[in-house]
């Protein structure tokens, strides 16, 4: 996994519960890694490991931890070290999830290391379309979740995602319906 | 072969969109729609460089230059914006037109947006957005750069603070060490010492280098060095904080070979190279030295105080046995029929004697008080009697010198109290007779009033010479009067305040004096006295229930050594009315009881052949019920010697001299008929 997604958990983590609170996650999870590289690629069982520990030391389920991590994702990590990209990637929330097929592509192409997820935009509307997700990874699907929600704050649309279909029902990939207030988009960038 | 490539004008700027078509004449036919945000103003038909400056290559005159340079890389400049297009300029054949295709030159992934452009902008297959993700990336991985040499930064310098702080406490530590008056050692698991003070080296004569790295059993004497190896084994095994050795004597040893007692507490710390032990000497010598002197001071003390009473014990014994028989003697003449100038002489040696005989008894007292030894004796008595009793003695001495002696005592007081009645007896003589004493004219008035509850007071005011404040300062001082001339005029040892004062002191109790020199005295002082009922009262007497009685005449045996002393008590006996053999040692007391059933034996205590313990012992042993009373009747008065009576198993103790009212009441109180008169 990317550095970035562990770095973004640990930010996660102290900026709520403290820095304490981190260390005692990552001796649960047995992570001995003082600071992580944002485009170093990490196992995976790293990421794994310290969402069980802070779900068994926070007391939370690990689906509630992986959507809050989502959701700080878009909203402060990735504003960090990628915002402008993030600005780039388009104005309104479709034309973002549009470009993010294109997106996790260069991103293949530059890290060769990482296997990023493979997105795909259908079913296009004016207030919602479907998106496919398709990655190697099991059980990151809640994350995926918090980041479109994340991005519904970050565009300042009101955002509901609803699973079509997961892989834990038999489906071959995750397949979410993401819809929007279309009109309040449009008269909020009136 | 040329494929036939002919793409709609829609794919075509979807592929180019920063693609701008000038004709020979630098007027611009068509353009990509991502170049509207970037070019204000741009139109077909609009002149080329009315828009774009060519930067690169060169500077190009005319259309023919620009054809010239068709394999070289172009850069224009937006005029307006000064944003910088790469690219390359191709000839279409066709329409002799030139197509530059290329797009934005950008540095910095802001400026996407500052141009008013989106990653959508750029034609898919433009590396352009790469590049931009590489330098983002480029960017973050400076970022993380950055953060770990903060960290790096911070952890050095809390590794520089950490290392300042333990220098800090290093050199406290050193200073505690060093300035400690301990010696104090520190040695290692495989029992080397690892470090040791400056006292250490004082202490044992070893200088530091010749002690770290060596065994510490080179400051343990030889002959222990075995066990202490095993013992400071045990010790790093279960460290604890603890005393060495509680038990036994420790000592250690000097460099030269001198064997000195220590004292030593064990400790321990945890290091990173391991377990340190740590021992804290002190050196006892000193302190051993002093003890011993100590020691030797208060065994001196002690023999000094053992020679002390012997030799008062003595002295009271050889001194009291004549004095027996001068007061016997005098009494005995004095009921004999004498003329008026006889009984004078004879009363002057009986008061003489007397008086000696109060002096040796103060003496006796202050000892035992400074001794520590005097203990009070608590029995229930009358408190009217025992006043009544002492203005009585008095009443004579009062009346010789025409001096009105009274008593006043409060009717709410208790009859009966529990206390010390004989001290209290003698502090009321003694105030009593010295009222009389000081007093030429006028009147002595003993008052007991109740001061509290369960506290009496008693006031003996007179109005005799007085005190002067000097004298008043030291009054109840042991040996002092009121001055020299005092003494040689009235007499006295001047003991008799400060015994008094110590006797009120020892019943808890308080006492003083107020007086103006030429206007009398009022001594005074307070002591606790329980009050007793009627029926709480104590049997006055602790006779034995079972004593033996004969029906006959009262048999007494008086065994006494000294014939004149054994003259003087049966004539004392015969004049009471009681009829008395005599034995002259213990075996002939314990052989005459065999054979008479006498019913009290007046035992003297120091005989030839057989003490008066060892005959009390024997008698004792093989006698059956009932029993036979025996009091003693000896000179030798201290304490011990009424508890040695005592344990030998008599029952009564009787003091030479022997006063004739003592001796009658004893005789009274241990026989059942009352006495022949």
């Amino acid at each position: 996994m990317y550095g970035m997604v562990n770095k973004a958990i640990e930010e996660m983590i102290t900026s709520r519960y403290g820095e304490r609170t981190w260390e005692t996650i990552k001796a649960l999870a047995g992570v001995d890694v003082d600071v992580f590289i944002s485009n170093e690629a990490y196992p995976d069982a790293i990421t794994y490991e310290l969402v069980r520990a802070a779900s068994e030391h926070l007391g939370l389920a690990s689906e509630a931890i992986l959507e809050a991590f989502g959701m700080h994702w878009v909203l402060h990590t990735a504003l960090e070290g990628y915002g402008v990209l993030l600005d780039a990637g388009g104005a309104t929330l479709p034309e973002f999830l549009c470009s993010l097929p294109t997106f996790h592509t260069r991103v293949a192409l530059i890290f060769p290391n990482l296997t990023p997820p493979v997105f795909k935009v259908t079913e296009l509307q004016r207030d919602s379309l479907h998106l496919h997700y398709v990655s190697r990874r099991q059980g990151l699907a809640p994350f995926v979740v918090g980041i479109l929600k994340g991005l519904g704050i970050r565009f300042r649309t009101e955002v509901v995602v609803s699973v079509v279909q997961c892989r834990e029902q038999g489906a071959e990939h995750e397949e979410f319906l993401v819809t929007w207030n279309a009109n309040a988009n449009e008269s909020s960038g009136s | 072969m040329t494929l036939p490539i002919g793409l709609p004008p829609e794919l075509f700027a979807a592929a180019f969109p920063f693609h701008v078509a000038i004709d020979r004449s630098f007027a611009i036919r068509q353009f990509g729609k991502s170049l509207g945000p970037l070019c204000h103003g741009l139109t077909e038909g609009c002149r080329f460089f009315d828009i774009f400056q060519i930067q690169r290559p060169g500077i190009l005159a005319n259309f023919e230059a620009l054809l010239d340079a068709l394999d070289e890389l172009f850069v224009l400049e937006v005029r307006a914006t000064h944003v910088k297009l790469r690219g390359q300029m191709v000839l279409v054949p066709a329409s002799s037109m030139v197509l530059f295709l290329g797009s934005p030159w950008v540095t910095d992934p802001t400026e996407i947006g500052q141009l008013g452009l989106s990653l959508r902008s750029f034609a898919l297959h433009d590396a352009t957005v790469d590049l931009l993700m590489v330098m983002q990336a480029q960017n973050a991985a400076f970022q993380d750069t950055r953060r770990l040499a903060d960290r790096l930064q911070a952890e050095a310098e809390a590794r520089r603070a950490t290392g300042e702080h333990l220098q800090e406490r290093e050199e406290t530590l050193q200073t505690f060490l060093e300035s400690a008056s301990e010696a104090i050692v520190m040695v290692s698991e495989n029992g080397l010492i690892d470090r040791v003070n400056a006292r250490t080296v004082s202490m044992f004569g070893y200088s530091r280098e010749e002690l770290l790295g060596q065994p510490i059993e080179r400051l343990v004497p030889r002959h222990f060095a075995e066990s202490h190896v095993q013992h400071r084994t045990d010790f790093l095994q279960y460290p604890r904080n603890r005393p060495m050795g509680t038990s036994m004597d420790l000592v250690a040893q000097r460099k030269d070979g001198v064997v000195f007692p220590v004292d030593i507490s064990l400790s321990y710390v945890r290091t990173g190279h391991g377990l340190l032990a740590v021992g804290f000497i002190a050196d006892l010598t000193e302190r051993k030295r002093i003890e011993e002197a100590l020691a030797t001071a208060r065994d001196q003390a002690i023999e000094a105080s053992r020679l002390k009473s012997e030799f008062l014990a003595t002295m009271s014994h050889e001194i009291r046995t004549p004095m027996n028989s001068i007061l016997g003697l005098a009494d005995l003449l004095l009921e004999s029929g004498l003329n008026e100038e006889q009984a004078k002489l004879a009363g002057l040696v009986s008061g003489a004697g007397r008086a000696l005989l109060g002096i040796l008894n103060d003496i006796l007292d202050n000892s035992k008080i400074e001794a520590g030894k005097l203990q009070l004796e608590l029995v229930d008595f009358n408190l009217r009697s025992e006043v009544d009793l002492v203005v009585t003695l008095l009443a004579t001495k009062a009346s010789e010198k025409d001096v009105d002696l009274l008593s006043n005592v409060d009717p709410s007081l208790p009859h009966h109290v529990r206390g010390d009645a004989g001290r209290l007896r003698q502090v009321l003589m003694n105030l009593l007779s010295n009222a009389v004493k000081f007093t030429q004219r006028g009147g002595v008035t003993l008052s007991v009033s109740v001061e509290g509850p369960g506290l009496v007071r008693f006031e003996v005011q007179d109005t005799g010479i007085g005190l002067s404040e000097e004298a008043k300062a030291r009054l109840f001082l042991p040996f002092s009067q009121g001055d020299r001339s005092i003494a040689r005029k009235y007499g006295g040892t001047g003991l008799g305040l400060a015994i008094s004062a110590k006797l009120v002191e020892l019943m808890g109790g308080t006492i003083g004096v107020r007086s103006v020199e030429g206007h009398g005295s009022t001594f005074w002082f307070v002591v606790p006295l329980e009050a007793i009922s009627k029926t709480a009262q104590r049997a006055p007497s602790d006779r034995p229930a079972s004593l033996r009685v004969s029906g006959g005449a009262p048999r007494i045996l008086l065994a006494e050594d000294n014939d004149v002393n054994s003259m003087i008590a049966l004539k004392m006996l015969e004049r009471m009315g009681y009829s008395a053999d005599r034995a002259a040692t213990g075996r002939e007391v314990v052989e005459a009881v065999k054979h008479t059933s006498y019913q009290l034996v007046l035992m003297d205590c120091q005989m030839p052949e057989m003490d008066g313990f060892e005959a009390t012992r024997i008698i004792r042993a093989s006698e059956q019920s009932p029993r036979l009373a025996i009091v003693a009747m000896t000179a030798s008065v201290m304490e011990e010697d009424r508890n040695r009576c005592l344990a030998a198993g008599m029952d009564g103790f009787l003091s030479k001299p022997v006063d004739r009212r003592e001796l009658g009441a004893v005789v009274e109180r241990w026989l059942c008929a009352p006495p022949r008169l």
